[in-house]
Formats: C-alpha cells, structure tokens, sequence
C-alpha cells in the first residue's frame, strides 16, 4: 500500500476535526435552547465539559484502548499520551495522512458521543456527577466500542459491520445510554405540574445548522481523504437531511396542522443521524430514503416516549438512539460496492446477509452501552448524590451547581448597582433620618 | 385628578398612543404583563408534548391625569384599542390623592400639566383639523 502522505487528505481531515468540534457548541446552543432558562447554562457546559474532560481522557490512554493494538475486545496503553503516534501514516487507518491527524480527528468524535447523552438528564443530574459519568462512560463504552468497530482487530470490524461514521458507535451508543440514564435518574420533580417548555428556540436552530455544518466533517471526513467517497459522503449527508427536515415539517402539518420550527431542527438531526453509518456506502437516492423513514420512526418514537414517564427530557434515544438503528439497518439494505469499493453491498445488491451484520452490530453495540451506563451510574450513587436537591432543581442547576446565571439583562438588581458582597448595608441612625425628613 | 390604567393588545399599542397624543394625553407609564381574561386557548406544540397558554401578553398603560382630561383619555383608549372580539382588554379609573413632580416640587394638577402642554395641545389641535379637512 502507498504511504505516503497527501497534503489534500491532510488538509481535508484537519478540517473535519475542526467541522467536529464546532459541533460540540452547536450541539451546547441545541441542547440549551430547549431547557429552560434556569439550566441553561448547566445544559451549555454539559457539552463544553465534555469537549475538555474527553480530549485530556484521549490525549491519556482513550485513543489507545480505543484505536491502540490490543486483542479483538480492547486496545492496550502501548500509545499511552499519544507516543508512538506521530508523522508518519499508519496503515490500517488511513494510510495517506499522519497518524497524529487521524487521532486528532477521532477525538472529536469521542468528545462529541457522550455530550450527547446529556440531553436526556439535563435539569437534574448533579454536575459533578455528570464529570465524573463523562470520563468513565468514555473510558468503558466508547473506547472499547470504537475499537470493536472501527479498530484494525475489532471484532465487528472483522465481521464486516458498516458504519461509515459513527452510526452504533456514536448515536446508538449514546441514545442506549441516554435512555437508561433516563429511567434510572427519574423524572425532573416539576414535570407533572405540566410541559416544560423550550426557553430559546432560536438557540436550537442555530444549533441545528451548526451541527449540520459540522456533520459535513463528522461524515466526509471519515472518508478520510479528499476522495470520491468523501464527495459521496457529503452528498449523501446534505440529503438525508434535507429529506429528514421534510419528512418532519409534512408529519407536523398532518399531526398539528402547523410546521414547527423545533420539529424543523429535530428532523434535520435525525436525518444526520441516520445517515452517518451509511454516507460512504450508499447513492444520494438511498439518503432520501434513509432520511425520510428516519424521520418517521423518530417522529412516531417522541410521540410515544411523551405518553410514558421516562423522562429522556430533550429525546435523545427517538433522535440518535432510534435514527441511529434505522439509519445502521438500512446501511445494510442500501449499501452498495459501487459507491465505495472497499464497503460491501447490501439487501438490495443481493447481499441479504449483511442486514444480519448490521443487526448484531446495533444489539451488541445496545447491550454493551445500556450494561454499562446501568453500571456506572450504580457505582456513582454508591459514592455521591448524584441528582440535585429539590431546592436546586426547583431554583435551576445555573445557581446551584454554577452560581451563575444565563441571563440578567432585565435585572433590576444590576440597576441598583447588586449588595455589597460583605453584606453590610449602612443603615441611618435616627437622628440622621430626623436630619433627611427636615 | 384620576390615574387611568388601561390593558391592551399589543398590537393595538401604537394606535392607542396616537389616540392619546391627540387629545393632548403625553404623560404615561408602560410596561409589559401578562393576563388572564376570556379568551379562547392557544396551543403550543414542542415535539411530543402539547401546552395550553394560559396567560396572555397585554401592555399596561398607566396614565394620571386631571378632571378636563378623563373623559377624553377614555373615549380615545376606547376607540383605538376597540376590535369587537374577546381580548380587547379594560380600563381601570382610581382617585389620586397628590402628585408631585420630582424635579421641581410642584403639586397636583400643575405637577400632571406637561412642560410642553402647549405645543402637544397646539400639534393634537392641527391633526383633528387635518382631518377634518
């Protein structure tokens, strides 16, 4: 194989790495304008938290156990602080960029899964329980799956599982373990008193287009080079969810009669997560599709969750969880070797069999996320409180778990020019109050 | 000298002020509340669940004013805060007992008479003739 290194699949994949990280803020602005205004920016430094906390765990030991030679099940600590990994290409990655690129890259993509779980226990989990949750769900699900899946001895990856950009190892993963992290943590106390309403929409469109800008390196970036299959990728990631975004303004209309600007940005969220396990292996007609029964099983799967007492609050298991699986399943209904030469075809090439892959991929990836978030949230209420007092979640987490506050224009207090921090208020004797009035 | 409170639309806002300068009403205090009146329900819809709004936005518009001036500001509010549909809004009236203005320490009705009375007076005198007209 040719290693050497290309200045245009460098370039591309530099870039990618950035596209994904401003995914993680525009995930922030997504999240925290569908909370409400108290735990706004609990909701925002859910997602920035995530970005550092992961990117040292990474830097550590994470690209390693994830990405590192090791057994089928694991990688070792043999690149431990990223030493080893360097200018020169490896091979069994991406063989015409620098290794260091590459792992670059990735750790956006392990900085952003678990980010994504907040949104299903937000407004209550306690934040430093919530840190505490990030490095060790990064450390025991995402690494060991990404090296099931994408490492050069994993086991699905030998079995020849597709998933182009992070369809099970990413959204499945993260919306299995935002749906028990759901039902373990309980409802927010203030839900039966009614809805709890989006307090900046706006937030969550901008966050919308940002994460759909960002997915054009999340998805052709994991081609990871300037290629015909990063061309591919792009296309087909732009039209999934284009007919995502479509599919949901129609299913509104006929449910509500209206088209909601909030139904807008999920549906276009949906239809990136559907299609990112199968970019670089299907035609842009295949990512209508995708997109659009994506939507639909989404849409159906809030309606349902909205009748139950899980309270998965911003619905990350009916978005990633289940786009995620239609998006893994209908990889290996629409791939095809005429796309991109080095995936395999699908259902509909005459490969029936690879649907079977494609299944045992999603439960394996659904069994090893769900056991282990259960695990790790046992062994984290076994040392701390990890949901927030009644008072604080009443308050909102801003106060409580930040001593900040999102927003204090309108504040009559800045007016008055706020306390004096040592809370002594000079207060008139009575004759100097006599000297006032007279 | 009365202080005259008035809800209304929101939308109807720019019309009402119009409707007070012109009979010489320059002097009011705004702000922004929400209500409960007769209405018919709005929902909301966000993803899977439904919310009733239950109160509505209406501006409050506070104005004192002396005797020669209640009627008018009445009649004005009224006609242009009127649709005819439910929502309209009401208008409170409340005996004052004193005004002063800060700055100079005057009383009562020279304390309500605005420093620029005449002009306000003398432009809201040529508008009703304009349009009568």
């Amino acid at each position: 194989m040719n290693t050497a290194i290309s200045a245009g699949d460098t370039a591309w994949v530099l870039i990618s790495a950035a596209l994904v990280m401003l995914m993680v803020p525009g995930l922030a602005l997504f999240y925290g304008g569908l909370v409400r205004q108290k735990n706004a920016l609990n909701t925002f430094m859910m997602s920035l938290s995530a970005l550092g906390i992961v990117s040292v765990q990474w830097v550590l030991g994470g690209y390693s156990i994830a990405f590192g030679p090791g057994s089928s099940w694991l990688g070792n600590l043999a690149w431990w602080g990223l030493g080893g990994v360097g200018a020169a290409p490896n091979a069994a990655y991406a063989s015409t960029i620098p290794h260091l690129a590459f792992a670059a890259f990735q750790a956006m993509f392990a900085a952003i899964t678990v980010a994504l779980i907040s949104g299903a226990v937000v407004e209550r989990l306690r934040f430093s329980a919530y840190l505490l949750f990030v490095l060790a769900w990064t450390t025991l699900v995402y690494d060991p799956l990404a090296h099931w899946v994408w490492g050069a001895n994993g086991w699905l990856h030998a079995l020849g599982a597709l998933d182009f950009a992070g369809g099970t190892v990413v959204h499945v993963s993260a919306g299995t373990a935002a749906l028990v992290a759901a039902i373990m943590l309980g409802q927010r106390r203030a839900i039966a008193r009614g809805a709890l309403v989006p307090h900046n929409v706006p937030f969550t469109l901008l966050g919308a287009g940002l994460l759909w800008f960002g997915w054009f390196g999340f998805n052709a970036g994991s081609a990871l080079g300037a290629s015909a299959v990063a061309v591919n990728a792009f296309v087909t990631t732009h039209t999934a969810a284009a007919a995502a975004l479509s599919a949901w303004l129609l299913l509104d209309l006929w449910r509500n009669g209206r088209t909601t600007a909030v139904g807008a940005a999920t549906g276009a969220v949906v239809g990136l997560v559907a299609i990112t396990p199968a970019a670089g292996f299907v035609t842009p007609r295949a990512a209508l599709a995708i997109g659009a029964l994506a939507a639909g099983c989404s849409y159906a799967a809030m309606q349902l969750r909205s009748r139950t007492r899980i309270d998965d609050a911003l619905d990350v298991f009916a978005c990633h969880g289940v786009a995620g699986i239609v998006g893994a399943m209908l990889t290996g209904v629409f791939a095809t070797t005429s796309v991109n030469a080095a995936g395999a075809n699908g259902l509909l090439a005459g490969n029936a069999a690879q649907l079977g892959v494609q299944a045992i991929a999603v439960l394996a990836t659904m069994l090893l996320s769900g056991g282990l978030t259960a695990a790790i949230i046992v062994a984290l209420r076994a040392i701390m409180a990890i949901r927030a007092t009644l008072q604080d979640e009443l308050a909102g987490l801003d106060a409580s778990d930040h001593g900040e506050e999102a927003y204090h224009a309108g504040d009559l207090g800045a007016l008055a020019g706020g306390a004096p921090l040592s809370g002594v208020i000079l207060i008139q004797d009575e004759e100097e109050l006599a000297a006032t009035a007279a | 000298m009365k202080l005259i409170t008035a809800l209304i639309r929101p939308d109807r806002l720019r019309e009402v002020k119009e409707a007070l300068f012109r009979v010489g009403v320059t002097g009011m205090t705004l702000s922004r509340v929400s209500g409960h009146g007769g209405e018919r329900e709005i929902i909301e819809h966000y993803r899977g669940s439904a919310l009733v709004v239950e109160f509505r936005e209406k501006i409050k518009i506070e104005a004192a004013v002396s005797e020669p001036f209640v009627d008018p500001t009445i009649r004005a509010i009224i006609s242009a805060a009127r649709t005819g549909e439910v929502g309209d809004g009401k208008i409170f009236v409340q005996e004052l007992d004193r005004v002063i203005r800060i700055r100079t320490g005057e009383c009562d009705v020279a304390a309500l008479t605005p420093v620029t009375a005449e002009i306000v007076q003398a432009r809201a005198r040529q508008v009703q003739l304009e349009e009568a007209s």
